[in-house]
């Protein structure tokens, strides 16, 4: 996948504009940035769900790409119904392939007590887990996760976490995953990307530049949610 | 007046014929137009609510002004379609309950699209990134939005059905009231009303009024559980 001088307006307002970005197989990209800076327009734009006002989006032949919005939303039916909608078409729920997959996202998202449980009535957390199980039963090239961490305690994160990790091994996927976590974008990221006033304004390895920032908008963000 | 009340309930608690026969037909025409239109006005519905362009607007305002139609400017046209110089006059459909259903259809489908259009449409933009990101194509996209206005739709079904029961214009003006025919409750209860036959048109005022209030019971109910 690869972005090149696209740019997204809303009316006068420039809310995006990279000159050029590409994401490369079996690598975990961190999008960090403050409110606004544009990373969720970022991850529309690569998923293809927003058409980019200007500007060449060009996927790889065949890729795959699924995304994981930063809404959670929860269909009608049970939790095991919900993540069925992310297994590939070729795989049908019923088949072994199809319950394996879904029994190993439960399973290893704490969600296999509530498989029968109504989806809507679940808490936060647990639809986002639910959320994130959907995403990860498909096979996809590059994985875009808008904040898939952002409503889980300490040990979700980390499941989820380890997760993601497997995810980008197992299919070789390109994953970009929006947080506001410098810790987490420590952790799990191959490289990270500031983002600033809808402008990549960092981008780089996480010991390189969250440590030795260029930027003062870096550094007054690592000051304010803390390395 | 009391005695004509006590007339009233007898009637019903006997089953006349004549009162049974004019129930039949307003339960025959009201059902199968408020279905024809919940046919019609769900998918309407839902593809109004995930669309944003120009020619979409333009298509909810035209809804939404038909939400409005009188029943009574409805009934005109459909006179004028299906009279001897009408445009349709060959399908002989004046004075008949089917030339009723379609009038009533005309006026019930833009509710039941308008309502689910504007229970959809809060929902639609959140369900469709989610299959999206999850690549499932449009038509299964629809198929998850309607499930997910299950309620809503049961819910609106059940005005439609009362705004069918509930309407005289159009019915009155395209069926003509016949005896044995085409005459339905509210028709009916007008046309005993003018001839101060006042226990036929109390009796069927009670059994209209006894029907709206289980619909409104039942609507209760569903909105209930929604909310849950």
């Amino acid at each position: 996948m690869k972005l090149t001088n696209v740019q997204q307006a809303y009316g006068e307002r420039i809310a995006l504009h990279i000159d050029s970005l590409e994401f490369k197989p079996g690598t975990i990209y961190a999008v960090i940035g403050s409110n606004g800076s544009g990373k969720t327009t970022l991850a529309r734009i690569v998923s293809g769900t927003l058409k980019p006002t200007r500007g060449s989006r060009i996927p790889s032949p065949g890729e795959r790409i699924g995304y994981m919005p930063q809404a959670n939303y929860a269909f009608y039916g049970s939790v095991a119904k919900n993540i069925q909608l992310g297994l590939p078409r070729q795989i049908s729920p019923s088949s072994t392939e199809g319950e394996q997959r879904i029994h190993l996202a439960m399973e290893s998202l704490n969600l296999s007590h509530s498989a029968n449980a109504r989806a809507k009535k679940l808490s936060g957390g647990e639809t986002a887990r639910m959320a994130l199980g959907r995403v990860l039963v498909g096979d996809y090239d590059l994985l875009v996760l808008d904040e898939p961490t952002a409503a889980l305690d300490v040990n979700s994160t980390l499941t989820a976490e380890n997760l993601i990790r497997l995810y980008r091994d197992q299919h070789g996927a390109a994953i970009m995953m929006i947080t506001h976590s410098i810790s987490q974008a420590q952790r799990l990221a191959d490289q990270v990307l500031f983002m600033e006033s809808g402008k990549i304004a960092e981008y780089g390895h996480p010991q390189s530049i969250l440590q030795n920032p260029r930027t003062t908008e870096l550094r007054q963000f690592i000051e304010v949610l803390g390395a | 007046m009391g005695s004509a009340f006590a007339q009233a309930l007898d009637l019903i608690v006997q089953g006349d014929g004549m009162l049974l026969q004019i129930i039949g037909v307003t339960l025959r025409m009201s059902l199968t137009s408020s279905l024809i239109a919940l046919v019609l006005g769900v998918p309407v519905g839902i593809l109004l609510s995930t669309g944003k362009s120009k020619a979409v607007t333009a298509l909810i305002v035209l809804n939404r002004t038909m939400m409005g139609l009188p029943p009574v400017v409805c009934g005109l046209l459909c006179y004028l379609m299906f009279c001897g110089v009408g445009p349709f006059r060959w399908a002989h459909l004046l004075y008949t309950v089917e030339g009723m259903i379609i009038a009533q259809v005309i006026l019930i489908s833009p509710i039941v699209a308008g309502n689910v259009e504007a229970f959809a449409r809060g929902i639609s933009g959140p369900v469709r990134e989610t299959c999206a990101g999850l690549n499932i194509g449009l038509p299964r996209q629809l198929l998850l939005i309607a499930g997910e206005c299950r309620y809503q739709v049961i819910s609106t079904y059940l005005l439609a059905l009362g705004r069918g029961l509930a309407e005289v214009g159009a019915v009155s003006m395209v069926g003509g009231a016949i005896a044995y025919k085409t005459n339905v409750m509210t028709t009916a209860i007008m046309m005993y009303t003018n001839r101060g036959d006042f226990k036929m048109a109390i009796a069927l005022g009670i059994i209209l009024v006894a029907i709206f209030l289980i619909m409104n019971i039942v609507v209760h109910v569903v909105q209930t559980k929604v909310s849950r």
